[in-house]
């Protein structure tokens, strides 16, 4: 009994202080650091400091290294279990957790959606900052005072669309959340874009495929509808503006198109296969390979660029930078909705920022309004939920 | 600092221990000093720094209270001091920690209540401070007042102050208990055993203790958290949810419970049991001698007698029952929805009582009784875990098929029944329903459950890696 008994704190001692020890003398001899160990001692304890040691110590860790690769890869290959940002889907279609999340939770009317948050006083008044609508209505009446109009545009999720995808025995096609929030805006007198409707619309009409399986963006087909809704309302806001603007690329009679467009192939590796953090993930999942249409200036032939001088100010996320910033480059919704108005747009693009950060870059970057008519501001609808930073009421200079 | 995270098991215990295990006791200590008073008192200093590891400011409150309980200690404990003024100590002592727990615990409560009734009298409303809440403040306070009364009752005080703050800061049981009675640990303070027999053993806890946070409660806790996130689920989800819950629950604070007996006893304490296979219970009865013990036995010896038990009428047996109940609701949070959870108990307590400690359903089979038990409590953890009030009856709603489920609710599925989930939760259920039950298990040496034991604890060392951030349950109380 001895034996086991000595043989029981061994292991202990083996696991807790062998493990340290390891770490310490792996950072001193292959390193040649100091053990991190020694720099709790060098920081005066408060929480801050605390918990990034405590973080620091995770991420230097020799077996967490070693620990963790391994064994996500023996979870995924033995259970198929994925981390927890990703959802594995019907026919390898993939999902972003907070995506579906955004759908199945209370919305924005629900007070449950206001769990853990705080009222903040603005101007006298108590608002919580989790309200989408507090920042829109701030955000559209700061604009009014200088003239300019808001189009605010949610653009619909991967499983708003493609829900099937996700669970193959879901009944129909039920409604997205934002539809209400939609209608919510409607009322306050907002202009807003339903992309909801040609979305599905399109799809239902045998489109091709408007998501990527593997990613939580839309296709450059998805992209496109997109495009051509919000330009077909960004005409109908500003009829006054100059004729090409009015008349659009398809009136071939008057119309002296500023831009050409070209066919090329884009290969999408997918971001939420990067979330699943599946060490074999690249093998697991092949790039998807999607036709897009790069759009360049008629002119130099050089790719799409914006114009800081224009009437209509964009803001958005990822979104609004696939396809745009990234490969092929120049063939995005915003280039697609300036070929669409024959004219550029200037643009403000933060991924995952478009709740909140989108105008502190604004706020930052005041000479971008002058000479604005209209700001188009684009977000993904889990935004209303999952926001980064929530949707804080923001100074305009 | 919790338990699971490396910084806790692979720096904190280790150097802890060694350190302890250096301290050297004194074999023949001075009239009213303990023989282990210098390790009490490095045991209150890790204390310390154990919880400083949450929020640093946090341990003012904490020290405050070990700082007052000590002196009204003390001055209770003297022989000279008349009656009248050792009731009016402890009323003083007893308002001061009930406050300093209102003020942390209950103070936004309070605040948004009485905003609430302002607003349905016309009257304008106010902001709402808010307050911090600094984990574990109920447990410590709990064990804190249990130190006043037992010297109000008779017991001796402890003369160090080491030795007093040992007891109320006590890293193993500090923010999530075991809730200490000063009665139980009195002795062990002064002198307890070090032996190899008990500390290994009590590595056997923590190995088992760990093993059921990371591997049973962690990953039934996510199927619970996104049903109850969900709007309005389907019937058989929101079911699947609850159960997932009561899965977690019972691992978490287990898990944590067998884990601070555990490592109590590395440091040569015996701290009570804190669970006795609960979902056994074949009635509601049954159920609070075995969930939360430590809890329930405090409620009971000092606040049930106090009130003056079932010794003064059959109605004020009654009341007595319902307030204790309604009050442990009310100590686990600073919510309506736990003074309701609290309150069914309380009225399923009376009705047994009522029929000679007996469910109605007492003549049934003893399987069909654990049943019926079993979903009771099931119920009423909706109360628990729901977000408030308006969203537990919502959640039941769900359950029993009324209203409609939210239009993406389908998409649940999708989260809650991959095979790995139906995998966790059917090793959960069996964890469950086999007989053996961890503090058993541990307790009785041999190489075959070492190695089951010492197994689990490495394969949950190395999932510990892949799981996010997961605090106990327990010490949102």
């Amino acid at each position: 009994m001895r034996k086991l008994e000595w043989t029981l704190v061994s292991a202990l001692l083996a696991v807790t202080a062998g493990f340290p020890l390891y770490q310490a003398a792996h950072e001193a001899i292959v390193d040649k650091e100091m053990p991190h160990v020694f720099n709790l001692f060098l920081r005066s304890p408060t929480k801050e400091n605390l918990h990034r040691w405590d973080d620091n110590a995770k991420d230097r860790s020799v077996f967490a290294k070693w620990l963790r690769p391994v064994t996500l890869q023996f979870r995924y290959d033995v259970l198929g279990e994925m981390a927890p940002k990703s959802l594995k889907g019907e026919e390898d279609w993939l999902f972003y957790n907070q995506d579906v999340d955004y759908l199945l939770q209370p919305p924005y009317t629900d007070d449950r959606f206001y769990k853990g948050t705080f009222d903040t006083l603005i101007a006298g008044k108590r608002v919580n900052v989790r309200n989408p609508l507090v920042a829109m209505e701030d955000f559209r009446a700061r604009l009014k005072a200088r003239g300019i109009e808001l189009l605010l545009v949610p653009i619909p999720g991967k499983p708003s669309v493609y829900p099937e995808k996700l669970y193959h025995g879901i009944h129909g096609q039920p409604a997205s959340p934002t539809l209400a929030l939609l209608e919510d805006l409607g009322r306050r007198g907002f202009n807003v874009v339903d992309l909801f409707s040609p979305m599905l619309k399109a799809k239902a009409g045998g489109a091709p495929q408007l998501y990527l399986k593997r990613d939580t963006h839309w296709t450059p087909q998805g992209m496109e509808v997109a495009a051509e809704a919000l330009a077909t309302r960004i005409r109908s806001m500003l009829p006054d503006a100059d004729t090409a603007m009015v008349l659009g690329p398809q009136d071939s009679t008057v119309f002296t198109p500023r831009y050409l467009i070209k066919d090329t192939t884009v290969e999408r590796w997918g971001d939420i296969a990067e979330m699943t953090k599946v060490p074999d993930r690249k093998k697991i999942w092949p790039n998807e390979s999607v036709k897009a249409e790069r759009i360049s200036d008629a002119v130099t032939g050089l790719p799409y660029k914006d114009d800081p001088a224009s009437p209509i100010l964009w803001l958005g996320d990822s979104f609004s930078r696939i396809y745009q910033t990234d490969a092929p480059g120049a063939a995005g919704i915003i280039a697609h909705v300036a070929y669409r108005l024959n004219r550029p747009l200037a643009s403000i693009v933060n991924d995952g920022g478009a709740s909140t950060v989108v105008r502190q870059q604004l706020a930052r970057r005041g000479e971008m309004l002058e000479g604005k008519k209209l700001v188009v501001w684009t977000f993904v609808e889990r935004d209303l939920r999952f926001g980064s930073k929530g949707w804080q009421v923001e100074e305009l200079p | 600092m919790v338990f699971t995270e490396d910084v806790f098991l692979f720096y904190f215990l280790p150097f802890v221990l060694l350190v302890y295990y250096l301290i050297p006791y004194q074999a023949d200590p001075a009239p009213g000093k303990s023989r282990y008073w210098m390790r009490n008192l490095w045991l209150t200093v890790v204390g310390y720094v154990f919880y400083s590891w949450f929020e640093p400011w946090f341990v003012l409150p904490m020290m405050f209270t070990n700082v007052a309980d000590y002196l009204f200690g003390l001055y209770l404990g003297r022989d000279d001091v008349p009656k009248a003024r050792r009731k009016l100590v402890l009323i003083i002592s007893m308002c001061m920690n009930l406050g300093l727990l209102g003020i942390f615990k209950y103070g936004v409560f309070t605040q948004e209540n009485l905003n609430h009734l302002l607003a349905a009298v016309g009257q304008d409303t106010f902001s709402v401070l808010q307050i911090a809440f600094p984990i574990g403040i109920s447990f410590y306070t709990f064990h804190s007042m249990s130190y006043i009364i037992d010297i109000y009752r008779g017991e001796r005080p402890v003369k160090s102050f080491a030795d007093f703050s040992c007891f109320v800061s006590l890293f193993p049981q500090l923010v999530a208990g075991p809730i200490l009675r000063y009665n139980v640990l009195s002795q062990q303070l002064h002198s307890r055993m070090h032996s190899l027999s008990l500390f290994s053993r009590g590595v056997m806890l923590f190995f088992l203790g760990f093993a059921m946070k990371i591997l049973l409660a962690n990953p039934v806790g996510r199927i619970a958290d996104a049903a109850f996130a969900a709007q309005h689920p389907h019937a058989l989800d929101a079911w699947w949810g609850v159960l997932a819950y009561a899965f977690q629950i019972y691992f978490d604070f287990n898990g944590y419970s067998v884990m601070a007996l555990g490592l109590g006893m590395m440091f040569g304490f015996e701290l009570i049991r804190n669970f006795n296979a609960p979902y056994h219970a074949d009635s509601i009865t049954d159920f609070w001698r075995r969930w939360h013990i430590s809890l329930s036995t405090w409620l009971r010896e000092y606040l049930y007698i106090s009130l003056g038990g079932n010794r003064k009428g059959e109605a004020r047996t009654y009341i007595n029952l319902a307030l204790v109940m309604l009050l442990g609701g009310f100590w686990h949070g600073s919510q309506w929805q736990f003074i309701f959870w609290g309150g069914i108990h309380g009225t399923m307590l009376g009705i047994e009582r009522w029929s000679g400690k007996k469910p109605f359903y007492a003549n049934s089979p003893r399987w069909m009784r654990v049943s019926v038990t079993f979903l009771v409590v099931l119920i009423t953890w909706v109360f628990f875990r729901a977000d408030g009030l308006p969203h537990a009856f919502s959640y039941l709603g769900s359950m029993f098929g009324a209203g409609r489920p939210g239009p993406f609710a389908d998409l649940l599925k999708a989260e809650i029944y991959h095979s790995h989930d139906l995998i966790n939760m059917l090793i959960c259920a069996i964890a469950i329903a086999q007989p053996v039950q961890s503090y058993e298990f541990g307790k009785q040496l041999s190489w075959g459950r070492f190695a089951v034991a010492f197994s689990l604890f490495l394969v949950a060392v190395v999932m510990m890696y892949t799981q996010a951030f997961n605090p106990f349950l327990y010490f949102q109380f």
